[in-house]
């Protein structure tokens, strides 16, 4: 062998054999990140970095409610609301996805969670509504996918929650709302999460110390109650429910407790719905 | 000359492709900040290497007290907040306070338990360096929506800490005062010194420590000194210490000489009381628990 060979051999080796591990693997954090929506076919020019998570909840957009957009879901899937703006001659008004059964209304997809690599991938398409109450207000069509890195965050309140067993099935809330009664300090929160069912806590903001409640069908407050949506009638039925609920802790504008009940279908006693392992921590508004 | 040249590219080889790993191998970095709230571990960048917007956090020794503080600005979360920690330069928790600026929540602010606070933030590890400002600590607790109770909604706190620190010689906390009224009071108890940093009830005094100190006087116009003991109901000076597992205070049985030279007037039946006390303290459950409270000083606010 010629000492050019010898030569050319070392380089090769050199070349080939010192390459680093390092080099051949990249096992970088993914923190690519791809967002998109329309409103009626328009694409909205909107920069998103980053999903945020406290958990269960992941949502994309501002945390704040009062945001241009807002998309939150669980980490299962279950679908919460999606809530925009959007501005034409008229001005600019919000829409929201109608709140009640959402699931059968808005179309989201989570294509996968990644606890791992702490990514979300997904999709949605459905209308929003000027009153996420009514099915017949002016409405938009809103069309977008996600493939994005969350972070983690330390909410103001830690794991606002509300769940149960429904007749034995695991439930969780994902979405909110509140019903001041006309003496205004009575609330109630309503509890929702993609599917048919609501729940319904209702309560003196003033006067609810903790304690054991035990209430019936007949009770106006301090009771739960459980309802079921309708989807030929868009409403709701409610269930007469008897049970307990018990308020561990309230401060500023939370409450904490447990609950458990029985509710039976006014129209058809045989239609018995058990809420059992009711386990929530809410917060309501203090002022609306 | 072959065998040689092939040794020669073998051996190249095998020291060539040695990897620096090998050779030096790599000390992992030290923790600058690390900041676990309920669970979640929160990035806090360097302050040289500043992520914008997000968050900062940093320790600065500010006389002789250490605030360890984070600013996070989460604006897409709803949950920005602020979160300031004081220690001593021996490394016992002082006080902390975590506000939070959200709409959906209305900015709740959690503080530390105010009774012997130094007893409910563990502090694991506090190597304080001086000489060249650098401090390690490693310390977990709990702040409280209601500062009176162990119960009510909590952010716990795990912060691991290796970094330097500013450090601010002259400055110092703000002075304890009622009704912006300076107040202080001050002894030795069994001849170390004691201060109170708190009055959360007039003419109560506290630290981060367990005990509390309590004087109360008599409605009057003339300054005097008085003998007091365990039956006195006014003119005196009690105290207390904080059990853990009771959560109350247990009194000692006091006797000893309170007085003031002079009570300042603020309107309404309110003055501050100025004067000195010294008295002997008695635990009643166990007569050898005996605090002797000398050099006692005070500025004690009183309504009547």
């Amino acid at each position: 062998m010629k000492i050019a060979h010898y030569f050319f051999l070392l380089t090769v080796i050199l070349l080939w054999g010192c390459s680093s591990d390092n080099n051949s693997e990249d096992d970088s954090e993914d923190l690519t990140a791809e967002f998109e929506y329309s409103i009626n076919g328009t694409p909205m020019g909107v920069t998103v970095e980053s999903a945020f998570k406290n958990s269960p909840t992941i949502h994309i957009g501002n945390g704040n409610i009062n945001t241009s957009f807002l998309i939150d879901f669980d980490e299962s899937g279950h679908f919460g609301k999606i809530t925009c703006t959007y501005t034409d001659f008229s001005g600019t008004k919000r829409f929201t996805s109608y709140r009640n059964f959402s699931s059968n209304y808005f179309n989201f997809q989570l294509i996968s969670y990644d606890a791992v690599n702490k990514r979300v991938k997904g999709t949605f398409q459905g209308n929003v509504y000027y009153d996420p109450a009514d099915l017949n207000s002016e409405a938009k069509f809103i069309n977008g996918s996600f493939d994005l890195p969350y972070v983690e965050y330390v909410p103001a309140v830690t794991n606002i929650i509300n769940k149960a067993t429904i007749n034995g099935v695991n439930w969780r809330s994902t979405n909110m709302y509140q019903v001041r009664q006309g003496d205004y300090h009575t609330i109630t929160l309503h509890s929702l999460s993609d599917d048919v069912y609501k729940v319904m806590f209702t309560f003196n903001d003033q006067n609810m110390p903790p304690g054991v409640y035990n209430f019936t069908s007949s009770s106006t407050l301090n009771n739960v109650q459980i309802a079921k949506f309708n989807v030929t009638t868009a409403s709701y039925t409610l269930y007469n429910c008897t049970g307990t609920l018990t308020i561990t802790n309230k401060w500023a504008n939370c409450l904490k407790g447990t609950y458990s009940f029985t509710g039976v279908n006014p129209s058809d006693p045989n239609d018995i719905i058990t809420v059992e392992n009711g386990d929530f921590k809410l917060d309501y508004d203090l002022y609306n | 000359m072959k065998k040689i040249l092939l040794i020669l590219v073998l051996s190249i080889v095998a020291l060539g492709c040695s990897s620096d790993e090998d050779a030096d191998p790599v000390v992992a970095a030290p923790i600058d900040f690390k900041l676990v709230i309920d669970g979640v571990e929160l990035e806090i960048p360097r302050e040289d290497t500043p992520a914008p917007g997000i968050s900062s956090g940093g320790v600065s020794k500010i006389g002789n007290l250490l605030h360890v503080s984070v600013y996070n600005g989460y604006a897409s979360t709803d949950a920005a907040f602020n979160l300031i920690l004081i220690f001593t330069a021996q490394g016992k928790f002082v006080s902390g306070r975590m506000n939070f600026s959200s709409y959906n929540f209305g900015n709740p602010i959690y503080t530390n338990f105010i009774h012997f606070p130094s007893n409910y933030f563990q502090v694991d590890t506090f190597i304080l360096d001086e000489v060249n400002h650098k401090v390690k600590m490693n310390f977990t607790g709990n702040l409280y929506y209601n500062n009176q109770s162990l119960t009510s909604e909590a952010k716990n706190i795990h912060a691991e800490i290796d970094m330097e620190y500013s450090d601010n010689p002259l400055g110092s906390s703000p002075p304890l005062a009622i009704n912006n009224v300076e107040q202080y009071c001050r002894a030795n108890f069994n001849a170390n010194p004691w201060e109170a940093r708190y009055e959360y009830s007039y003419s109560s005094f506290t630290n981060e420590d367990e005990y509390k100190v309590e004087i109360k006087f008599a409605n009057s116009p003339t300054p005097g000194s008085y003998a007091f003991d365990p039956l006195s109901t006014t003119n005196y000076v009690r105290l207390s210490k904080f059990n853990p597992v009771t959560l109350v205070y247990d009194y000692y049985n006091t006797s000893g000489e309170v007085g003031y030279t002079y009570r300042e007037f603020h309107g309404t039946n309110r003055y501050s009381f100025i004067g000195t006390f010294s008295f002997t303290a008695v635990n009643p459950t166990n007569p050898t628990d005996i605090i002797q409270v000398t050099n006692g000083e005070f500025r004690s606010y009183q309504q009547f």
